[in-house]
This record gives structure tokens, sequence and C-alpha cells, in this order.
């Protein structure tokens, strides 16, 4: 029998050993290469018959080496196989399970808001949680003794008051972003994006005593309402949906004049002010509020030390959670900072 | 604030076939907002929201005066009816009432004495109209001054004469102490900010503006009124009505500067409606004193500013117009300077030319308007850069922590201090002067308490993996707090667990490096099962299992580990893309060690050291650990000289480290 011979044979018969699917596959080659009547045995009793004392010694020493390859392999595959677990007999079953977590509502609903206006040339910035008084409200046309202050039931914090800019507060909006960016970009052009946590004194099923506004400031040279509406009309399409429109109706905010409430189509009736054959609900006349806007009142370009002779901008205050909702049912607002991991349907799936 | 008003009322001023919801739906387009139309019976009622700068349209007048013009405008016809206000002439003589205001705290005082009146039960419609408007009807002689507050938008008041001292009515302020009876029964006690009405005689018979007193009002008996309306200055109302707590319709109206020419019109129907339904003959000729003369406003604006806030080619003839239907007279023109008069129920309101310009975009319409998106400026501005990276990057955090199997929550930004004192967290924390609830108090320096609050209220479900990112508060001397962007997160079960997640967190960023050092500091952590960690060589966090009698107190009975890193440290270090080193060096050669543990020597230290100390070392590895034995392989690359750094390393490791080298092994175990 020539060595040469025995070579791809045991090739052929260690990949046979590779393949195995499984330990009863493993054991049929195992048998038929290392079993009473296996190949093995086979070439060991045609080394009996062999003559010649040199080739004697080469086969024998082929056969063992070859031997220890083959079970080597064996073993190597065979300690697989067990590490492996069981396949299963129904593929429907649920497998291994791998944990699967989810960002907050309203981290998303961010993330979506900056993509949003990134898209036109905004950028995002994160002014003072807690601020002084100066930026939260007298840089906005809102002196102490004006009664445009009550709506904003804010709180008091308890650190050092500065000379020049009052008292610290919880600011409840994030219009006080408003002159801090005006002052650091010290001139126009101004593209901003303020979102960050707001405080008032509301605790009930649509109100939380903390909750996130996004604050859209635009200062250019000939920014008019035109350029209002379209960046909050581009808004509520791309969030929102392309067959939803926008209206201004007038209103009144201190630090912008003219000033607008803005509603948009109803998201839920989508318009029509019915849904499944009933009336909605949700709206007003197919429409939802979104929010207050308007152009920069003068004193403020002016407490930005902007001159508002040669530039002009517009301004909007909308809430995180408010355009949220307007998407999404949540039933209780509450449920959004109350640490409750049902907040997230999937964890229940 | 919001008035209510029904159809039928304001018909009586707006000559109109519009239908309410016309009225509604147009009304809120162009002016006051008509947030609710409700059917009343056979009439309407109109709930609208009347914006601080607009008080001359919390009347029925007011509402009128804004229809007629906006209807117009639309395309329906309306006119305005005028108010039938006739001045009064006395039926007899008497005695004159003197009014004196020597500091000058009242703009204007409006008085009349009504003798012979009945009092009684005021007609259904006038009931009807008070009653929808959330106003409780009392008797005629009281109805009639809340009757004109709305029906004229002034607020008024009557007196009962006889309950008078004097004829002599002083206002003066208030003495600090004073105190008077409101006629809702309330004591209240006054200082020198409140301006009060003295019959005279040092008696107080009148918080004017705000609410009458219980020893002036008028009853059953009353016999003959002193009928009394004043202009009053809105800092004061508004101080006086905040500060004690009275915050009456009439408060509402007079913080928001009614006009003073109001006050007379108001004050000529109340006397009609005097002399008609409580049948009251008017004594002596009425007192009219006004401390200031009238003042004008005359506001310039060009067709230019208005076309270019509007990006519309309105006409010229059409700006005139809808300003004079608003009372804006075209006082003068030259040039292009258009002068317009503002008319005295516009005074506070209107002020610079972006007024007028409001004026003429919301009669004109907002719908009107074109839309066009902003002009793109491009703005190369490091900050932003910074800022939006930074955002990013947390975002990316975000999402790998998710799909790690972490769920976000938001928390407040306060904690109470009882949290505070268990966590042992801070004492120079920033505090609510005032808070809402005594669960938000202290402005969080640890994001720890909240998260183990969060992993209480969840330890219902199987796994407790949760983050949170958001501001830490540290109080800084003469400043703002720093608001610092922090990542925490928590984690039920053994230190491991969490610590394997904190070094996929980590390697996540492809910072340059990142290590750890024993021991936190933390007084919520048990300490030698916790770790700082360092990144790019800055403190960056820490690591470690909340201490177990927390955990007890709070009645949670498994482990629970908890981490907290500085979003600004890691987003400084965070990389998305790193260069890719040469790596010509052939395959290493690999060889493991197993130590015994010693409190002396962490993995850190020792595996810095060995690194240090052989530069042939690539890398090493975290084998395993069985009991106090710790495994690593190394990799190294020993050059052409030595076969293997095997027998160096376990010196060094026994002498310089000073562990017990158990065994070392190639790394094929041989």
């Amino acid at each position: 029998m020539d060595p040469k011979k025995i070579d791809p044979v045991v090739n052929n018969l260690i990949d046979k050993i590779n393949s195995a699917h499984d330990l009863n596959e493993l054991e049929a080659v195992e048998v038929s290469v290392l079993g009473r009547k296996g190949t093995v045995n086979e070439w060991l009793r045609v080394l009996k018959g062999v003559k010649d004392s040199e080739e004697k010694k080469k086969l024998g020493s082929t056969i063992n080496t070859t031997k220890g390859r083959i079970t080597r392999a064996i073993e190597v595959k065979r300690r697989e196989l067990l590490q492996r677990t069981d396949d299963t007999m129904d593929p429907t079953l649920p497998g291994q399970q791998v944990p699967v977590g989810s960002i907050h509502p309203v981290s998303r609903t961010i993330e979506e808001i900056v993509d949003i206006f990134t898209k036109i040339g905004f950028y995002k910035v994160s002014y003072h949680e807690i601020e002084y008084e100066y930026f939260a409200f007298d840089s906005l046309n809102m002196p102490s003794t004006h009664p445009a202050r009550d709506e904003f039931e804010s709180f008091a914090v308890d650190g050092p008051p500065s000379e020049k800019f009052g008292r610290m507060v919880l600011s409840p909006h994030t219009s006080s972003g408003q002159v801090r960016e005006m002052w650091r970009r010290k001139k126009p052009p101004i593209r901003m994006i303020n979102v960050a946590r707001c405080f008032r004194r509301n605790w009930d099923v649509t109100h939380t005593p903390m909750f996130h506004q996004f604050e859209g400031l635009c200062v250019d040279k000939g920014i008019n309402i035109t350029h209002l509406k379209g960046a909050i009309d581009f808004f509520a399409k791309e969030y929102f949906g392309y067959d939803v429109k926008i209206r201004l109706r007038p209103y009144h905010f201190q630090f912008t004049e003219p000033s607008f409430e803005v509603d948009t189509t109803c998201t839920i009736c989508r318009g029509t002010m019915r849904v499944n054959g009933e009336k909605c609900r949700v709206c007003k006349s197919g429409w939802l509020e979104l929010g207050g806007a308007g152009m920069v009142h003068p004193y403020v370009l002016r407490e930005g030390k902007i001159d508002p002779d040669r530039y002009s901008g517009w301004a909007f205050g909308f809430g995180v959670e408010r355009v949220y909702m307007m998407k999404y049912q949540l039933s209780d607002l509450r449920k959004l900072f109350s640490g409750e991991l049902g907040l997230f349907p999937e964890i229940n799936r | 604030m919001n008035i209510r008003i029904l159809d039928s009322w304001l018909r009586e001023y707006l000559d109109t076939k519009a239908t309410p919801i016309e009225i509604q739906e147009l009304l809120s387009l162009s002016g006051p907002a008509v947030e609710r139309l409700e059917k009343a019976g056979s009439d309407h009622l109109y709930d609208i929201e009347v914006t601080t700068n607009r008080i001359d349209a919390a009347s029925v007048y007011g509402i009128a005066r804004e229809a007629a013009t906006i209807l117009k405008r639309n395309g329906i016809p309306a006119e305005l009816r005028p108010l039938d206000t006739p001045r009064p002439e006395p039926d007899k003589d008497a005695e004159p009432i003197t009014l004196k205001d020597p500091e000058r705290l009242l703009d204007r005082m409006l008085a009349i004495i009504i003798e012979d009146v009945e009092v009684g039960e005021s007609p259904a419609y006038i009931r009807e109209r008070l009653e929808a408007a959330g106003i409780r009807a009392l008797n005629n002689l009281i109805d009639i001054t809340n009757y004109v507050m709305l029906e004229v938008g002034h607020p008024a008041h009557v007196f009962d004469l006889d309950r008078l001292n004097s004829r002599t009515l002083l206002v003066r302020q208030a003495r600090k102490g004073e105190e008077i009876v409101t006629l809702d029964g309330k004591k209240h006690r006054l200082d020198n900010t409140d301006v009060v009405i003295d019959d005279g005689t040092g008696r107080i018979i009148d918080l004017p503006g705000i609410m009458g007193t219980e020893n002036s009002v008028v009853h059953n008996g009353t016999k003959r009124i002193l009928f009394f309306i004043e202009s009053n200055d809105p800092v004061n109302i508004r101080r006086s009505s905040m500060r004690h707590g009275i915050r009456t319709m009439a408060a509402s109206y007079n913080e928001n500067s009614p006009d003073p020419n109001l006050a007379e019109t108001a004050f000529f129907r109340g006397v009609a409606l005097y002399r008609k339904l409580a049948k009251g003959k008017v004594a002596g000729r009425y007192q009219d004193v006004r401390s200031e003369e009238a003042e004008r406003k005359v506001i310039g604006i060009t067709l230019a500013d208005i076309r270019a806030y509007m990006a519309v080619e309105i006409g010229r003839d059409e700006v005139v117009s809808i300003l004079a239907d608003l009372g804006f007279g075209l006082e003068e023109e030259k040039d292009s300077l258009m002068c317009f008069e503002v008319p005295s129920h516009r005074m506070n309101d209107i002020g610079i030319k972006e007024d007028l310009i409001e004026e003429v975009a919301r009669i004109y319409g907002y719908g009107r308007i074109p839309t066009h998106l902003p002009p793109f400026a491009y703005i190369t501005d490091d900050f932003i850069r910074t800022e939006r990276e930074n955002f990013q990057k947390e975002n990316e955090t975000r999402k790998f922590l998710a799909h790690l199997g972490f769920f976000e929550v938001h928390n407040y930004s306060m904690i109470s201090e009882e949290e505070e004192k268990l966590f042992g967290t801070s004492s120079d924390s920033i505090k609510m002067i005032n808070p809402m609830s005594k669960e938000l108090v202290s402005f969080r320096q640890s994001l720890v308490p909240s998260l183990v609050k969060d992993a209480r209220i969840n330890k219902g479900y199987q796994g407790i993996m949760i983050f949170e990112i958001a501001n830490t508060y540290l109080p800084r001397e003469n400043d703002l707090p720093l608001e610092s962007r922090t990542l925490g997160l928590v984690m039920r079960g053994g230190y491991d667990r969490l610590k394997g997640f904190v070094d996929a967190l980590l390697k996540f960023s492809k910072s340059r490096r990142y290590s750890y050092r024993a021991g936190a500091g933390r007084p919520y952590l048990k300490e030698d099962l916790s770790a700082k960690i360092y990144i790019d060589n800055r403190e960056a966090g820490y690591i470690g299992q909340v201490d177990p009698r927390i955990l007890y107190e709070l009645s949670l009975p498994d482990r629970y580990v908890v981490a907290e890193i500085d979003m600004g440290v890691y987003a400084r270090a965070f990389r998305y893309l790193e260069s890719v080193p040469e790596s010509d060096m052939g395959s290493p050669v690999i060889e493991d060690i197993t130590y015994e543990f010693s409190p002396k020597a962490h993995w850190e230290e020792i595996t810095r050291g060995l690194s240090k100390r052989f530069p042939e070392i690539w890398k090493i590895e975290y084998v395993s650990r069985f009991r106090n034995f710790i495994t690593m392989r190394i990799y190294s690359h020993p050059g052409k000289a030595h076969k293997t750094i095997l027998p160096d390393m376990t010196a060094y490791l026994e002498n310089d480290a000073r562990v017990r080298v158990k065994r070392s092994t190639d790394g094929n175990n041989k």
C-alpha cells in the first residue's frame, strides 16, 4: 500500500469529521474509521502483509501519525458539538433573549426637532435653566410691575443675586436665551434653536412643573413676517405631515410686536373635524394650538445690543411635550417624568 | 383675562347679519380670540380671551368696535351703534361733594349724588347678562356698577352716601398698620403703598379700583348713593391687589390701564341706568377732577416700513382706511411719512411704529401674507460647532445604551431634602425658596438618588437597566450654578455586570485611553466595590455598588450598581474615527499568567506597570477570575533577541508588583 495514497483519503475523512452536524454523525464517522471494521484497522491488516522491513517501518509510522491526526480531529469536533446547545425542534419558539432598551420620547422628539431646523440652517444651543431675572423677564420687556409677569408663575431660587442681573429664578420659558444669544453672537446672522428645561407652577394630567421648550430666534437684515410663517410652516409639515397647514392669530407678548398664536391643522382629524364619523373631540374647528410667536420687539433687540433700525427678527416658543402629544396619544403627561418604565409599551412585549 | 358676553348684548352695539359662528371665526383671526362659543337658550355666549394690552376690548362695546371693523373688511356689512351717554343734568339741588387728591394718586375722579333710589332686584335682562359673564346679581345698585364695567370697559363704584361721615372724599396713602374690612368680610392690614379713600374723618371707606369696604357698601335700606368712578395708577393697583390677594375683576381691569376717557362714558351710562332702573334723582352737579391733561400721541410710519414687514404691496389708501376704521386719524402726510394720532382707548397699547404695523397687518389678514423660508446663512462659529458635536455624541451614546438594553428616563431636576440626607449627596445644593412640593426642593448634584428611586419604582420588572442624561447643578461663587451634562446609570445585579457595560461605553468612545482607580470616595457607595473613571487622564466619573444600608432604608433587597460619567469629559474624548496604526510586527507571542489578588495591587496598576516596564507588550487581556486568582493573557513581540519575556514578567510581578504568581503558561496551554 502506497503511503502517498493515504494522505488524500485522510484529508477526505478529516473534512467529513469537521462537517459533522451532530454527535450521531460524528460517531458514525468515528466508527467507520476507528472501529473494528474501520479504515485504520484495514490499513493495519495491509501493514501486516508488508515484507520489506524499511517499507514496513515507513508505513507504520505514517499510519500512526494519521491515526493521531484523525483522533485529534474527532476530539476537537466532539468538544465543539458538545458546547453547542441542542437545536430546537420548533423554529418559531423565542430565541435566546437579547435585552432591548429605548430612548425617552422627549429625547427623541428633541432630536427630531433639531434635525428639522438644522435642515434650514439653524443651530441648537441650551441656555440656563436657573437664570437671572434680567434675562428671564426684564430684557424681554417685562419689568416686575407688569401684569404680564403674573402668567409666569415662576419659582425663586436661593442662590446669590447679581447686582446687574437681579435675583436667581427658574426660567419659565426658553425666551430667556434670546438676549443671551444676541450678546454671544454680537451681531447677526442669528439662527438659534434654544432647547432647555423650563419650570412652571402647574401639576396635573396635562401639566408638569418641569417640561421642555424649544425657542427659535432668527435675526438678520430684512427679516419679516413671511420668514416667520415660512419657518413654522416648514417645521409643521416636516414634523406632522405635508398635509398640515398653519395659521397665525393676533396675540400679545411683551417681547414681540406683532405677536401671534400659531395653530396647526388638527393632527387627529386632519382638519376634517370628524373622526370615525363623530365630531373630533380634540380640536377647535379643525385647528390645534401649537404655541406663541412674533417679530422680535425693538426693545429686546436693543437690550441685545442690536440696532433695530438695521436688523429685524422673528421668534417662537413651542413646547416639546406639546408637539409630541399632538402626534402621539399619552393619557397622562406626568408619566413622562415619573420614572415608570411603563412609559415604554415595548417593555411588556 | 376672559370675558363672557351674550350675543344679544353684543348686537345692541353691533349691527350686522353675521352669524355668531362667523363672528367667532373672523374676530379670532384678526382680533381678540373667541375661545368658546356656547349656546345659551335661544341666545349665544362668547367666551373671549382679552390679552393684557387690549383692555379696550374687554367690554361689549370694545368687542363691537373690533367686530364692526373686522366683519366689514371680510365682506360682511357691519356698523357700530353708538353708546347712549347723555351728560347728567341735576334733578334737584344738593350740597356738593368735595374731592381731594393732594398727592395726585388718581388720574381722574368722577362723582355724583343720586337720591331717592329704590333698592330692588335688577330686571331680568341685566341679571342674565351679569350671570352669563360670571358675576352674581345682587341688587340693582351694585349690579349697575358691574353692568357698566362690562358694557363700557371701565370699573365703577357706588357708596351708600349716608354711611359716609362727611361730604369730603380724600384720596391718600394708607398708614402702616391701618386696617380695613373689605365688603367680602375679610380684614386686611395696609401700608403706605396702598392708596385709599378717606371720608374726611380719617376713616377709610374704599380701596379704590380694587374693592369697596364693608363700612360704606350699599344695602337694602339705602336711600342715597354716591356713584363714583376713578382712574387709577395701574402699578399701585397691581401691587396692592397682589399683595393682599384681592383679585377682583375691577383690579384685573385697572391694572391694565383702561382709558380715562372711558371713565366718563361709563359714568354717564351708569347715571342713566340709575335714573331708569332705580328711579334715582340726580342731586347737584357731578364732579370731574382730572389731575393731568389728556395726552396726545402721534406716530409716524412710512408705507415702505409696512410693506417691508408684511412683504405685501399694500396700497396707501388701504392702510389709511384700515387705521381710520380702528380710530387712528391721519394727522399729517409729508412725503412718504404718514402721521397717525392714536385714539384714547389705544393709548396704553400703541406706542411705536411696529404697533401700527400690527394693526394694519391683523386687519389685512395674516392669512394673506405670503410664506417664505428664512434666508440661509452660513454661520461659522466654534461654540456652535462644539454644541452640535456634543449633542450628536450624546445622541450616539443614547442609542448605544438603548441597543444594549437600557431604558432612558427623564427625572425632575430637584430631589427632596430627605433623599439628599439619605444619600449624603450634598449640603450646599441650590434650593427652591418656595417649592411646589417637598419632593422638588434641592437641585441635583448627582443623578444617583433619582436613579435609585426609579429602580425602586420599577422593581417589579425582571432586569433593571436605566440611564439618564441630564444637568447637575454645581453652585458657583457669585455666579449662576454650573449646569453640567451628566450621564447616570443604574443596574440591578452584581458589580461586574454594570462594569462590563461601562467598559463597553468607554470602548465605544474610542478615546485614546481610559482607566480605573479603586475607591470612588462617594458616601452612598460601598467604597471597596467602587472605582473612579479616568478618560484621557481626566477624572470622568465613577462606578460603584450602592451602600446596602441605603437600599435597606428604601426596602430594596437586591444589589444595585450605579455609575456617573461627566458627559463633557466623555464627549471631549469621544471620536468617531481614528487613524489606523501600522502593524507589521507579525504574530505576537501569547502567554497567560495567573496571580493572586492583593489589595495593595489592583489590576489597573499591575497592567499599567507591566506595559511600562516591557515595551514589547502589545496588549494585556483579562481572561478569568477564580476565587482570588486572576488570569491575564499577554500578547507581546519579544523581538529577535529573546524568544519570550515570560520569565522577566514573572520576576517583575513577584518582586516589583509584589503579587504571588501561581502559574504562567503559553497561550496554547503547553
